[in-house]
Parts: C-alpha cells; sequence; structure tokens
C-alpha cells in the first residue's frame, strides 16, 4: 500500500457498507480518505450516515462490507481502543466525560502511561502545561459539573490531543460553541494541522465548512455524494448537493408582528454561579406579549445561570421576576407547566427525556393526564395519537413508537423535544440553542414553528449561541455581557455593532 | 412504524421474550454453578436437583408450602418493586417486616374483643401502617435533604433488630413462656385456613388477589406508574413534566415499608401464632434479590417469588436426601443476584439490536 502513503493518503476507507439489525441501510459502499495534515469536512444531513460513518473508522462500530486502511496498512478494529492505537481519536456529540472528577482527572482518565500512583499536583501542572502549548486554556483543577458546554467540550478536545491521536474526528464540534470559541477552536485546529495531523470534521453548517476544510465530502441518505476541494466548492453547490435536487426549502416568512404589554418583567435579578461567583450581575430584562427575545452572548457571560434561575433550577440570589404582574421568584421546574410555560433545554438528554422510556411516553410526558382517564388509567389509543401527532410535528424518524428514546439520534431526540414543548402550546417558551444538531430542513421548520408561536401572541426567550438564528428570528436583540445587559438591538441594527458588544461590552 | 413484514412478534413482545431469556440465563447458570458446588459436596447434581423439584412443585403438599414460603417474600418484594423503580433502594426491608409482625404480636392480644372479620384486617392494617412508620425518616431525609436512603434503611434495620429484639425480652414477652416470644395468639385472631389440612391461609390471597392486580394495574397502566419510572430514569426530565420528586420519593418508600410490614403481619397471623425474632429467614432481603430478578414488573415479582420459594423449600429437601448442606440454597440465591446483574447488561446489550436504529 506504499502508493497510498506516496499519494499523502493518511486513512483510506473503501467500500464501506453498514447494515444495522433491523435491517436498516445506514451506508452504501462508500469510499472516503483523509490526507495528511488536511482538515477534511464531512457535510451532510441528519441520518445521511456521517455519524455512522466515523463511529466505523474511530473503531466504535464494525463494518458490513469494505476495507480500512490507516498509515499505509489494512486495520480492522473491534473497540475504540485499537483505533486509538493507531492514533485515531474521536470527540462525540454527546460528552464522554466524568462530572464528578476534576478537567485533569478527566483527561488523565484511561492513559496507559500513567503511574500507578497519582500526584496530583504534578498531573494538574502537567495538564496546564499542555493545554497552554495547544492554546486550549483551562483550569485544570475545576471540577467538570460546574464547566459550560463550551468548556466541557474543550476538555474533550485536549484530552484527545494529550492522549497524542494524529488523526482526530470531530462530531458536530461547533453546534454548541459560542461565535468567539468557534474561531479559536479552528485556529487551534489549523496549527494543530499545520504540525502534521489530520482532521476529520463532521457537521452540516455550510458556511464553517466552508470556512475551515481543505477538502469536503457530502453524504446523502447514506451514499457518497462528492467529494470537492475548497477551491471546487461554494455554498449554494454544497445545499444542492446535501439536500438534493429540488428539496431545498426557503426560509419561512416573517409575518406580521402584533406587540402587547410586557408579559415577563426582570428587575435587578443576581444570581451566584456553582463556583460562588457572581454570574448574573443585576439584569434588568422585558418580554413583550407576541415577540421573539433574542439573548445574545459569548458562552459563558450568564445566560446560561439566567435561564437556570428562570426555569427553576437555580435560586437567585438577589432581584426580582414577574410573570403577568405577579411575582415569582425561586419557583420549582414543575411551576412551569402551570404556569402555561415550555422549556426547549440545551442538556436534552440531561433535562430534556426520559432515556430509557420509549417514544411514546417522552411525546406525552408533560401530557399525561390528558391521555388518562379519571382513574388515572392510560389510554393507550388516545396515547398512541397524541404521540403520533408530536411525531409528525418535526418528523422524528423512530424505530418505532416504543423503542426506549435512548437509541434514538441526537438529532431525533431534539425534533422530539421541540415538537413535544411546541405542542404544549405555551404562553412563554424558553428556547436554548433549540436547532443544535438539526439538518437544514427542520431548523428551517423549528424557525417557522418559533415565528407561528409568536404570531399565535406567545412570547419567545431565544437563547442561542447562534446569531444568525437570532438576527433570523429575533424582533429584539438583547445582548448579554458579563451577567449584565449591555445593549438591546434591533435586528436590522448593523451586525458587526451587535458582535462589538458580544465581545467588549456596553459602548460609551 | 410497525415491523417490516417478516416478524410478527411486536416490539412490545420481542423485548418482554429478551427479559424473560435473560432471567433464564441468570438461574440456570446459578444453577449450574451450584451443581459444581454439589457434586464438591459430595453428592450427584441431578439426585439433588430431582429432590429440589420434589420438595418444591413436585407433590401438592409441596406446591403449598412453596406458596407459604413466599408470600411474604412476594409482599416484600411488590413494595420494593414500585420504589426500586424510581430507583429509590429501601435495604431495610427486614427491619419493617420485623416491625410489622411485632404490630401484630402485640395488637392481637389486645383485640380479642373485637369479632375475628374485623380483628384480622385491622391488624394487618396496622403491622402496615408500622413498616410504613419505620421508613418515615429514610424517607424525608430522602426526599428533602438528599440523604442516601441505601444508609438510612439499612441502619433503621439494625435499630428496629434490637428494638424487637428489646420488646420480646422485656415488655411484649409471654410471661409463662421459656423464650423471648409474644404469648401464642387465640386461634380467633389467626388468618383463616382456607385448603384443610394444609397451611394454606387467607394471606396468601393477599399478595395473589390484592397486590399483585393493583401493582399491575398502577405500574403498567396508570400515569402514576409512569411517573415512578421517569423518577427512576432522569428526575430533572420528570420534574419538568411536572412530577413532583418529593411527593413521589416519600409515597413509594412509604408503599414499601407498608408491604414489608405487612408481609410480618400476614407470616404472624397466618402461619407463626406469635412474634419471635426468627419469624423471617432474612425475606426482607430475600425481597431484594426477587424484586430485582423479577424486573421490578408486576407478574416478573410475583413469578420470581415463587421461584425463590421454591428454591428455599427443595433445597432443604435436598439437604434430608442428599446431604447437601442447607446454606446451599443461599449461595444459589447470592449466585442469582450476581447472574441477574449479567442478566441486566445482556438486555442492554441485546436491546439494541431488537429495537433496531434509524440513523
Amino acid at each position: 500500500m506504499t502508493e497510498q502513503l506516496s499519494a499523502g493518503l493518511i486513512v483510506s476507507m473503501q467500500g464501506i457498507t453498514k447494515v444495522y439489525e433491523g435491517q436498516v441501510l445506514a451506508l452504501e459502499d462508500v469510499d472516503f480518505d483523509l490526507r495528511k495534515g488536511e482538515i477534511h469536512v464531512l457535510l451532510g444531513e441528519n441520518g445521511a450516515g456521517k455519524s455512522t460513518l466515523m463511529k466505523i473508522l474511530a473503531g466504535a462500530l464494525k463494518p458490513t462490507e469494505g476495507r480500512i486502511f490507516v498509515k499505509g496498512r489494512e486495520v480492522s478494529f473491534s473497540s475504540p481502543r485499537d483505533a486509538y492505537r493507531e492514533g485515531i481519536g474521536m470527540v462525540h456529540q454527546h460528552f464522554t466525560l466524568i462530572p464528578s472528577l476534576n478537567v485533569a482527572e478527566n483527561i488523565l482518565l484511561g492513559d496507559e502511561k500513567m503511574d500507578f500512583l497519582l500526584h496530583m499536583p504534578k498531573i494538574a501542572d502537567t495538564v496546564m502545561k499542555f493545554a497552554d502549548r495547544v492554546n486550549l486554556s483551562v483550569d485544570a483543577r475545576t471540577p467538570l459539573h460546574t464547566l459550560s458546554v463550551g468548556e466541557k467540550q474543550r476538555v474533550e478536545i485536549l484530552k484527545l490531543l494529550y492522549r497524542g491521536a494524529d488523526i482526530m474526528i470531530f462530531d458536530e464540534p461547533t453546534s454548541v460553541l459560542g461565535g468567539l470559541e468557534v474561531e479559536s477552536f479552528f485556529e487551534t485546529l489549523r496549527s494543530l494541522t499545520a504540525q502534521g495531523s489530520s482532521a476529520i470534521l463532521v457537521t452540516h453548517k455550510i458556511s464553517e465548512a466552508m470556512n475551515i476544510a481543505d477538502r469536503l465530502t457530502v453524504l446523502r441518505k447514506g451514499k457518497k455524494i462528492a467529494t470537492l476541494t475548497k477551491d471546487e466548492a461554494d455554498e449554494r453547490k454544497l445545499v444542492e448537493l446535501m439536500i438534493g435536487p429540488g428539496e431545498v426549502i426557503p426560509p419561512p416568512p416573517s409575518a406580521e408582528r402584533k406587540t402587547g404589554s410586557v408579559v415577563l418583567k426582570i428587575r435587578g435579578l443576581q444570581v451566584f454561579d456553582d463556583l460562588g461567583n457572581l454570574a448574573v450581575r443585576g439584569v434588568n430584562l422585558d418580554l413583550f406579549e407576541g415577540e421573539i427575545l433574542g439573548l445574545a452572548g459569548v458562552e459563558g457571560n450568564g445566560q446560561e445561570e439566567l435561564v437556570e434561575t428562570l426555569v427553576g433550577l437555580r435560586k437567585a440570589h438577589g432581584g426580582t421576576i414577574e410573570y403577568q404582574g405577579a411575582r415569582i421568584r425561586n419557583l420549582k421546574p414543575r411551576d412551569l407547566l402551570d404556569l402555561g410555560w415550555a422549556y426547549i433545554p440545551a442538556d436534552r438528554l440531561g433535562r430534556g427525556v426520559a432515556p430509557e422510556l420509549d417514544v411514546m411516553l417522552n411525546c406525552c410526558m408533560k401530557k399525561l393526564d390528558e391521555v388518562a382517564d379519571k382513574f388515572k388509567l392510560i389510554n393507550q389509543r388516545n396515547l398512541s395519537e397524541l404521540a403520533k401527532k408530536v411525531i409528525s410535528m418535526l418528523g422524528v424518524k423512530a424505530p418505532s413508537q416504543k423503542a426506549p428514546v435512548k437509541y434514538l439520534s441526537g438529532g431525533n431526540i431534539q425534533k422530539l423535544i421541540v415538537g413535544r414543548e411546541a405542542h404544549l402550546n405555551p404562553k412563554l417558551l424558553i428556547a436554548e440553542q433549540p436547532t443544535a444538531g438539526l439538518d437544514v430542513k427542520t431548523t428551517n421548520l423549528t424557525h417557522s414553528i418559533l415565528l407561528e408561536m409568536r404570531n399565535r401572541g406567545a412570547s419567545v426567550l431565544l437563547v442561542s449561541t447562534n446569531l444568525d438564528e437570532i438576527l433570523k428570528l429575533s424582533d429584539r436583540i438583547a445582548v448579554i455581557y458579563k451577567g449584565e445587559i449591555a445593549g438591546i438591538f434591533s435586528p436590522k441594527d448593523d451586525v458587526g455593532l451587535i458582535g462589538t458588544c458580544m465581545l467588549r461590552g456596553k459602548q460609551g | 412504524m410497525h415491523a417490516k413484514g417478516k416478524t410478527r412478534l411486536s416490539l412490545r413482545q420481542k423485548l418482554l421474550l429478551l427479559r424473560l431469556g435473560t432471567a433464564f440465563i441468570a438461574i440456570v447458570a446459578a444453577l449450574l454453578i451450584a451443581s459444581i458446588l454439589i457434586v464438591s459436596a459430595g453428592a450427584n447434581p441431578l439426585s439433588a436437583f430431582y429432590h429440589m423439584y420434589v420438595g418444591s412443585i413436585g407433590s401438592f403438599p409441596a406446591l403449598v408450602e412453596t406458596l407459604v414460603r413466599a408470600t411474604p417474600i412476594m409482599l416484600v418484594s411488590q413494595g420494593l418493586a414500585v420504589a426500586f423503580r424510581a430507583r429509590l433502594w429501601n435495604i431495610g426491608a427486614e427491619g419493617q417486616l420485623l416491625i410489622g409482625g411485632t404490630v401484630a404480636g402485640a395488637l392481637g392480644l389486645y383485640l380479642h374483643a373485637l369479632p375475628q372479620p374485623l380483628a384480622v384486617p385491622l391488624i394487618l392494617l396496622a403491622s402496615g401502617l408500622g413498616g410504613a412508620v419505620w421508613i418515615v425518616i429514610p424517607a424525608l431525609l430522602r426526599a428533602y435533604y438528599e440523604v442516601n436512603e441505601i444508609f438510612t434503611t439499612l441502619m433503621s434495620y439494625y435499630i428496629a433488630l434490637y428494638f424487637v429484639s428489646f420488646l420480646l425480652s422485656g415488655p411484649l414477652r409471654d410471661p409463662v413462656g421459656l423464650f423471648p416470644e409474644t404469648t401464642t395468639l387465640p386461634k380467633e385472631m389467626m388468618l383463616p385456613i382456607i385448603i384443610k389440612e394444609t397451611r394454606f391461609h387467607a394471606g396468601i390471597l393477599i399478595p395473589l388477589m390484592i397486590f399483585g392486580p393493583l401493582l399491575y394495574m398502577v405500574i403498567g397502566r396508570s400515569t402514576v406508574g409512569v411517573k415512578l419510572s421517569m423518577v427512576g430514569c432522569n428526575p430533572t426530565a420528570a420534574q419538568y413534566a411536572g412530577v413532583d420528586l418529593k411527593r413521589v420519593t416519600v409515597f413509594s418508600l412509604l408503599f414499601s415499608g407498608f408491604l414489608a410490614g405487612l408481609a410480618g403481619g400476614v407470616e404472624v397471623l397466618g402461619i407463626q401464632s406469635k412474634m419471635r425474632l426468627d419469624i423471617s429467614p432474612g425475606y426482607g432481603f430475600t425481597g431484594i434479590v426477587v424484586a430485582l430478578l423479577g424486573y421490578m414488573d408486576p407478574i416478573g415479582v410475583m413469578v420470581a417469588s415463587m421461584i425463590m420459594g421454591g428454591l428455599i423449600n427443595g433445597s432443604t429437601t435436598m439437604h434430608r436426601l442428599d446431604r447437601v448442606p442447607v446454606g446451599m440454597a443461599f449461595m444459589i440465591q447470592a449466585m442469582v443476584v450476581i447472574f441477574v446483574m449479567v442478566g441486566y447488561l445482556l438486555y442492554d446489550r441485546f436491546s439494541r439490536k431488537v429495537v433496531g436504529r434509524v440513523e
């Protein structure tokens, strides 16, 4: 296989076919290769087979047919550990970190070179130095459960790098990162590939793909559609390749907006984070009837704590929250339903679903009383009908209504949650990263659902690190910076102005 | 969403078969290892297992005795199934059972005045409440301060053990008896025998006819059952769905305590006719195994209780006829626990394949 090496191919996958139990054809005769030192982006919609292909390369799945060559040798992995020995490491969409351990411990976990006895100061020091070298600064002693989603992801990447992986696979790495973090992640990636590492990036975000890729491969419905160099590709072409001819859905039309009175009134709200620092420092915010208020900001500026306080997971330290004129400080998660609120959490497995229960029950878990009789006995037909309605809202793909939700893909779990919350017909919706991990089609559908809700007169607080999304949907944009509202903008305002406010706070 | 033509079984049926299969494998594997031990004890495993069959379900009297043995186990495990579904681990059912038995032994002596049809249910209700009261503190600590209930319930068992032991050798002791036990109850205070010449008493019907169907409806069909499972697999998501965590925690722990206490009461009024410390050879702990072996399923725990009752009675026969130590039954029990855990892993592994995937 020297010809592969001389062509600069570090990975070559040939004729990969994967059939899942239950005769689901996930991949059909797919070829894929990676050159040394390149960033190769794997593009495709949800269910196109990207994750499957990468799990095969990372040793987590076995292909039904096909051959894999790594560094010129044919390989056959039976576990991720085998792949890791060949220098292949993967950062998954759902993190594989242990919340109770600190950053350094997580990074060194499973490192085969470790001494038997642990010397914590030394370990922390080693990790800090390493982190600085790869430009991903962390505090090695922070317990993991206190980190934001973005910071956790950074730890995952660091873990991979620390183990000396030179072929790195990232599954939707930017889906939860803020704008600034995405840029610094890309920079790291570029400097690493400049030093001879190679990276594969799985994504469905076309603009990011164009930004970072050396080459791009597009998958659609389990088949490889094309491999292009960056110069051959443009955004329009990629959309067509991904979605297929004639399936491009126009973005939803924005409708007439009728603004009512103030529904939610936040005054001087102060909230501590897990470390005891004031994360929300006197936030004043109004949410009107029939509007979408976008809360923009770089991740880690207090939006997480703000939302957690609103949905009852965190206690406010000071200030007031009024809903329709009544004070509701320090309510409990279950009070949300009674108030007519709905919540789409960013942490979908942790807060959104009961993973071991089936699809039907997860669809109906907020309306159990509606499908039960007066003796609280569940009527199976009502249950199934309500579940069908929720499933059809966004087209959840599941092997069966009775399948445990944990066997659904991340995108489908998100579709289920969005559908379920929308079906509640809430008066107020708090949507946190509602389209993270969704494909173009479903993202558009979600957006029209949010707009419909607003047009009905509901209020939506949209918390997203994706500024494009906020600009597209919001009637007003509040920028949060270091725990304060640094400015209120209209979506027609200059994007540069909003961006500067996100990065530097209040101007003048 | 239905299977694609070829397969006839629904997904639910397939998963049920998988459950049964893995439970079966667990028991067979435990018996296989037991046969190695039987050989090492110098007996013939085939003869030993034959006698185990004879002693458990091989004849009508043996079957009744197995039911008698299974009754307290079944009651305990029915209660535990409810708590375990919400991932609340009441380990102290044995203590609650002792308290329930003591309440029955004591009340039986004071309620002669009442007619039997009134007194017996009243006493049983009281022993159930005794068991429930015994778990109130662990339940509240868990619900309001998130104190791990495994420790508190286990510790409350020791308190129960020594408290009951004090009562039996002091205030409640039969003044004329030789042993630390209560005075033998009059026949009118006992649960009536239903099948003459056997020990088939009315209490056997309580788990079979009352709590069996009740749990089948509550766990399998009602919103309460769904809420229990929701709390068990994701308490945060359950809260957002409007579930009151504290209420579910307190309710399910108290329910498990109630049934354990009732098991003690039924044992005293059905079989023992007095409260002694050894009314239970560890039914409260066996109930834990049985709840797990039955996958916390209403029907599953009933079947598993019968299996466990048969195992205990059968190994006594085995002990007599094959000179195998009687402790073998407990060793087999312990091995069943270990293999049930393996069975859970197998189930997890294969259920993914059974369900299939849509990427």
